[in-house]
């Protein structure tokens, strides 16, 4: 089942006096259960689509179609329930809610969808075991190691079983056995739940542990590759 | 509950800062506070300067009687005084007889306030046995007896023991005339009323002024000011039980709408530079509020990626300066409840001369009044300035674009 559908994704913006042209037409199809990472120097248009795809920013041009919706015409409101119901995020640098506990940082997205106090928490819980932070959730985010808030930013984009996971260069941040660490849990999540994972990176180590990988090269899919499950 | 917890939270980062604007919004509200119940304590001494000078809390008069104030519209006091003794909170009561007469000794002529007393009931309601400056009040069998305002009788001339005249026209159109001895000088403070007053025995004017032992009105004292709408209420009752439907029931506010028009003007005027004050302080909590918001555009940025409604990251953002005024409220509660309450009992002497507080009817030591009104227009206008500033950051969190806010760092 396709998750995400581009067509003809192109993105134009004027930055100071330049324009920049930062997708030029991108056609792409995500399926349900697919380990994608999406690579590229910078500037090649990685966090432009994973911005589009996600809403945060509309296209210049083109269609996006999320689990069936279009989002291209969508309202705030209606793409911020789309995020919330259907897309998990984990950022370059965590963005953790510096004032929240671990345990309530996950508990944050099932608080915007309504799930009740007791059932947030055994989830909340259960997610920061198994993400191995067991005794760690009542510690606030500064209080935290790289590794240790990137996996809370994890257990946060996944604890609403959304459709689809966007990470935005997830181990940039992080020691290469951290990120290993890091990606081996994001890899188990998406083999046991079935759940999509598309990551943006220019971290070689990301790439080996993707089944696919889609090259841009200024703002065009250079190439996409697909790999052995065992990868 | 948990967008309660961040916002509290959010409160608590900045911390030196969230105090300092809570300890702003605190003092413009025990300021507030302060300077209304002062204001408050001012009219209540101006009231009480009214009623016991003047018109008693309110005044039992013949239907029709005000405000033309005709002595034929008289008031036959048969059984009054009886029913308004008996009911709780009155203090006093005293019949009188008002009108007006010329006033002649020797060559002097002066228009004059004539008010016919029972002496011993009337220094029950008013002042005017206290603020005899020269001779004495006058005796209840005192036929002959007048007192005079000080002024009038500098312009008279007259001293103690001398014998005036006066002139005027009776209820019944007839000519009233008669000669008295002065007894006493008094001084209300009231410029008017000292240039124009005489007191003289109510049997006397009413003689004088064929009365036929009717009076104009019968004037009520009570023991506090927030009891004369419900005793107003008991006392129409009372008269319509003994069948008095001849009867008017009149507050001060009614016999005296000046009295209370200024004090209307006087404090909505008030309200209008306490707005203003606060205004000027809401400038600097909404530079507060703009800080606050201006420094965590990422992190908004991240809730909404995160899928929180615009609306509902608008709320918790506005949620924050609403705690943050609620704060200020109890501290300015906390530090202006006990100050003004200390003056409340106490009292502040302003040390204003004597002649001029009591031209103004007023009292040199003010005592402020801790009104549930006081509260409601402070908190009220605490409340509606300090989250009307914060409405302009709370407008712009939920216009925040993600993908800008994102880049912010």
């Amino acid at each position: 089942m396709t998750i995400v559908e581009a067509k003809g994704l192109v993105k134009d913006y004027r930055e100071g006096r330049t324009d920049v042209h930062a997708l030029r037409g991108v056609d792409l199809q995500i399926g349900e259960g697919e380990f994608i990472a999406v690579a590229g120097p910078s500037g090649s248009g990685k966090t432009t689509l994973l911005n589009i795809v996600s809403g945060l920013d509309s296209a210049t041009a083109g269609e996006v179609r999320v689990d069936g919706e279009e989002i291209s015409g969508m309202r705030c409101a209606d793409l911020s329930r789309l995020r919330l119901h259907k897309i998990g995020f984990v950022f370059q640098s965590y963005n953790l809610i510096p004032v929240l506990t671990a345990r309530e940082n996950v508990e944050f997205t099932m608080l915007l969808q309504g799930v009740p106090a007791g059932e947030r928490r055994r989830r909340a819980m259960e997610l920061l075991g198994r993400v191995g932070l067991q005794g760690l959730e009542n510690r606030r985010p500064p209080t935290l190691s790289g590794g240790q808030q990137q996996r809370v930013a994890v257990a946060r984009a996944i604890v609403t079983r959304p459709r689809l996971v966007l990470a935005d260069e997830p181990t940039a941040n992080l020691d290469s056995e951290t990120g290993a660490k890091l990606l081996d849990l994001m890899r188990e999540l998406n083999r046991a739940e079935n759940m999509t994972f598309v990551f943006s990176t220019h971290d070689p180590m990301v790439m080996d542990y993707s089944r696919r990988l889609i090259r841009l090269h200024d703002g065009l899919v250079a190439s996409d590759e697909r790999r052995p499950a065992s990868a | 509950m948990m967008l309660l917890k961040t916002a509290w939270r959010n409160i608590g980062r900045n911390k030196r800062r969230s105090i300092l604007s809570a300890l702003a919004i605190g003092f413009a509200f025990g300021l507030l506070v302060f300077s209304m119940a002062l204001q408050r304590g001012q009219y209540v001494d101006m009231i009480q300067n009214t009623v016991r000078v003047q018109t008693g809390h309110f005044q039992i008069q013949k239907e029709g009687h005000f405000p033309e104030r005709l002595l034929s519209e008289k008031l036959d006091p048969a059984g009054l005084l009886e029913v308004v003794d008996k009911l709780p909170h009155v203090t006093g009561a005293a019949p009188r007889v008002t009108t007006a007469a010329l006033v002649s000794k020797g060559e002097h002529t002066f228009g004059a306030a004539v008010l016919g007393i029972e002496p011993e009931r009337e220094k029950s309601v008013s002042t005017l046995a206290s603020v005899v400056r020269e001779g004495a009040f006058l005796e209840p069998g005192d036929r002959d007896g007048v007192l005079l305002g000080q002024t009038l009788a500098k312009n008279l001339g007259a001293a103690v023991g001398d014998k005036i005249v006066f002139i005027g026209q009776g209820a019944d159109g007839s000519m009233a005339a008669g000669k008295l001895i002065v007894r006493g000088l008094f001084k209300l403070g009231m410029g008017e009323l000292d240039r124009s007053a005489l007191a003289a025995n109510i049997a006397t004017v009413q003689e004088a002024f064929s009365m036929a032992g009717d009076v104009t009105e019968i004037a009520v004292l009570l023991d506090s000011e927030r009891r004369r709408l419900e005793s107003e209420v008991r006392i129409r009752a009372a008269l319509d039980e003994i069948g008095r439907h001849d009867t008017a029931v009149l507050g001060w506010p009614t016999l005296m709408p000046g009295v209370e028009q200024g004090i209307k003007i006087d404090w909505n005027s008030g309200l209008i530079m306490y707005a203003a004050l606060v205004l000027v302080v809401g400038f600097g909590i909404a530079n507060t509020f703009l800080m606050a918001y201006m420094e965590r555009i990422h992190e908004l940025g991240v809730l909404l990626a995160l899928g929180m409604p615009p609306r509902r990251l608008s709320r918790m953002v506005y949620l924050e300066s609403v705690l943050l005024v609620g704060l200020g409220i109890l501290a300015g509660l906390a530090g202006g409840l006990p100050i003004t309450w200390y003056y409340q009992v106490k009292g502040i002497d302003f040390g204003i001369n004597e002649e001029l507080t009591a031209k103004y009817g007023m009292s040199s030591i003010i005592h402020p009044q801790l009104e549930p009104l006081v509260f409601a227009w402070a908190g009220g206008i605490v409340l509606v300035i300090s989250l009307a500033v914060a409405i302009y950051p709370a407008l712009k969190a939920a216009r925040i674009r993600p993908v800008e806010a994102l880049r912010r760092t």
